[in-house]
């Protein structure tokens, strides 16, 4: 039933001592988006973000090629399918956002 | 089972947020050592005895489950039932469950089995521990939570496809990524490769057919901090039934366990159990005083107590379209105001220690508090 005297902890110390709960800061602007030329433009599913939290909730994707970046999408699930998928030929063969749409903010039980 | 009021460590806040708990306090206080508890080594060797039996009798249960097919007494979808028999059938890795009882002194009574995405592991096997240390160093606590988890997974390596085990949860979750975390870190110590992917962030190669990470890595093995009721609504789980060979932990056979109908089933196949609560499917109830409670539901929503016909205490919430389950009530003594729950663990199919919430509240929900234990000889 004793538990040995020595508890160690390799990750979750470091990762988390110096981690807030992050919390949205909501900007009441509409925000239209779209990944790319060939996709259509959505309104962003709630996610009136702050530009400091923009990077995280729209995280973009895409590749180097011929010296410059081509940008492919989103790694979103605040942007719909339609308009992250559109027709470009460089998009990554990965689609997101088809878990964690449940909008619980914690599962605790 | 004594309850004994104290004085909280100076500067306990930052002892445990040394330690990685950054959610000891959210609108009300969670994480309380104004109080521990008080257990006699008899007492905890009766929470471990009817742990180790409840498992083994939720295991028969389960099977029960399957070869009646009583998929639709659990709310479950067709078309999730292949998923649940391969998981069952491959014996897919399963970690960890918390059965919560009520206890007077005497009678130990399950009231739930959270099977899927139990959460307060941190605080059971981490926090309370490191309590015990500056409290009471000399006495000891229901509490091999730490290494039995990482026994464990050592134990499953072999057994898991070769590669990377993915751990998952929401992103928006202090307590849900502390969770995952801390599970992570100790299947790092077991030296299994490991990397954190938020739920949102999985993807689907099309072309390849498989789930990958934000790098595009493909997805083999994944320890989910994320129910099984929300994955099988959601739109990958079409894509999760076109790559069957993925291990998601805990399986899917945890749907039966972790779904409140199993308690009826439980009640049915052991009637003479003296941890088994009478408990009937609404539509089959014939008990006076009951609790009644969906079979889906979190943290305590949408429960009603009835005595004699009439509601004694409830729940709101957003849960009970999928149907009720009415079980016995219990009386739970009083220590002051507060009520506590005992959640016991089940790690590697062995009792591995326990946790304490408590409440003012007949009806145990999100905001009752977190309390420690320890053991008097």
């Amino acid at each position: 039933m004793k538990k040995s005297k020595v508890v160690n902890l390799v990750l979750i110390t470091a990762a988390l001592a110096s981690c807030s709960k992050p919390k949205p800061d909501w900007d009441s602007n509409e925000v239209y988006m779209r990944s790319d030329t060939t996709a259509n433009y959505t309104h962003t599913q709630g996610m009136h973000l702050s530009p400091f939290l923009w990077y995280y909730a729209f995280r973009p994707y895409g590749m180097f090629y011929g010296g410059r970046y081509h940008h492919s999408g989103y790694y979103s699930s605040s942007l719909s399918e339609r308009s992250n998928i559109g027709r470009s030929a460089m998009k990554g063969a990965a689609i997101r956002g088809g878990f964690g749409g449940s909008h619980s903010f914690s599962v605790s039980s | 089972m004594q309850r004994h009021t104290i004085t909280p460590r100076n500067n306990w806040q930052a002892a445990v947020e040394k330690l990685g708990f950054g959610f000891h306090t959210a609108d009300v206080p969670y994480w309380d050592e104004n109080a521990y508890y008080e257990f006699s080594l008899s007492e905890v060797t009766q929470i471990e005895t009817a742990t180790a039996e409840l498992w083994g009798m939720c295991l028969e249960a389960v099977q029960y489950v399957i070869d009646h097919k009583l998929y639709h007494k659990f709310a479950i979808p067709d078309r999730a039932i292949a998923v649940i028999e391969k998981s069952w059938n491959d014996d897919v890795p399963a970690i960890y469950g918390r059965f919560d009882f009520g206890f007077d002194g005497t009678a130990l009574k399950l009231f739930e089995f959270n099977a899927d995405t139990p959460t307060s592991l941190f605080e059971a096997g981490i926090i309370q521990w490191f309590w015990l240390q500056d409290f009471a160093s000399h006495k000891d606590q229901f509490n091999s939570v730490h290494e039995r988890l990482i026994d464990y997974w050592k134990y499953l390596k072999p057994y898991l496809h070769e590669g990377i085990l993915h751990f998952t949860c929401v992103k928006h979750s202090l307590e849900d990524l502390t969770t995952a975390e801390y599970m992570r870190d100790c299947a790092i110590q077991a030296g299994i490769p490991t990397k954190l992917v938020f739920i949102d962030d999985i993807g689907w190669n099309q072309e390849e057919c498989e789930f990958v990470d934000l790098e595009d890595q493909e997805i083999k093995n994944i320890f989910k901090l994320y129910p099984w009721e929300w994955m099988v609504n959601e739109p990958f789980f079409d894509q999760l039934l076109l790559n069957p060979e993925v291990y998601w932990i805990e399986p899917a056979w945890k749907m039966i366990l972790s779904n409140k109908a199993i308690l009826p089933v439980l009640w049915k196949l052991y009637p003479n159990c003296p941890y088994v609560l009478e408990c009937y499917f609404e539509e089959e109830n014939r008990l006076k005083d009951y609790v009644k409670k969906p079979i889906y539901s979190r943290e305590g929503a949408n429960i009603s107590i009835i005595k004699d016909g009439q509601i004694l205490a409830e729940t709101r919430g957003i849960y009970g379209k999928e149907g009720f389950i009415c079980q016995q009530t219990f009386n739970i003594p009083r220590f002051g105001s507060k009520i506590p729950i005992i959640g016991s663990w089940v790690i590697g199919q062995q009792p591995s220690g326990m946790g304490i919430r408590e409440d003012d509240s007949l009806i145990t929900g999100n905001t009752s508090c977190f309390i420690p234990h320890l053991i008097n000889n």
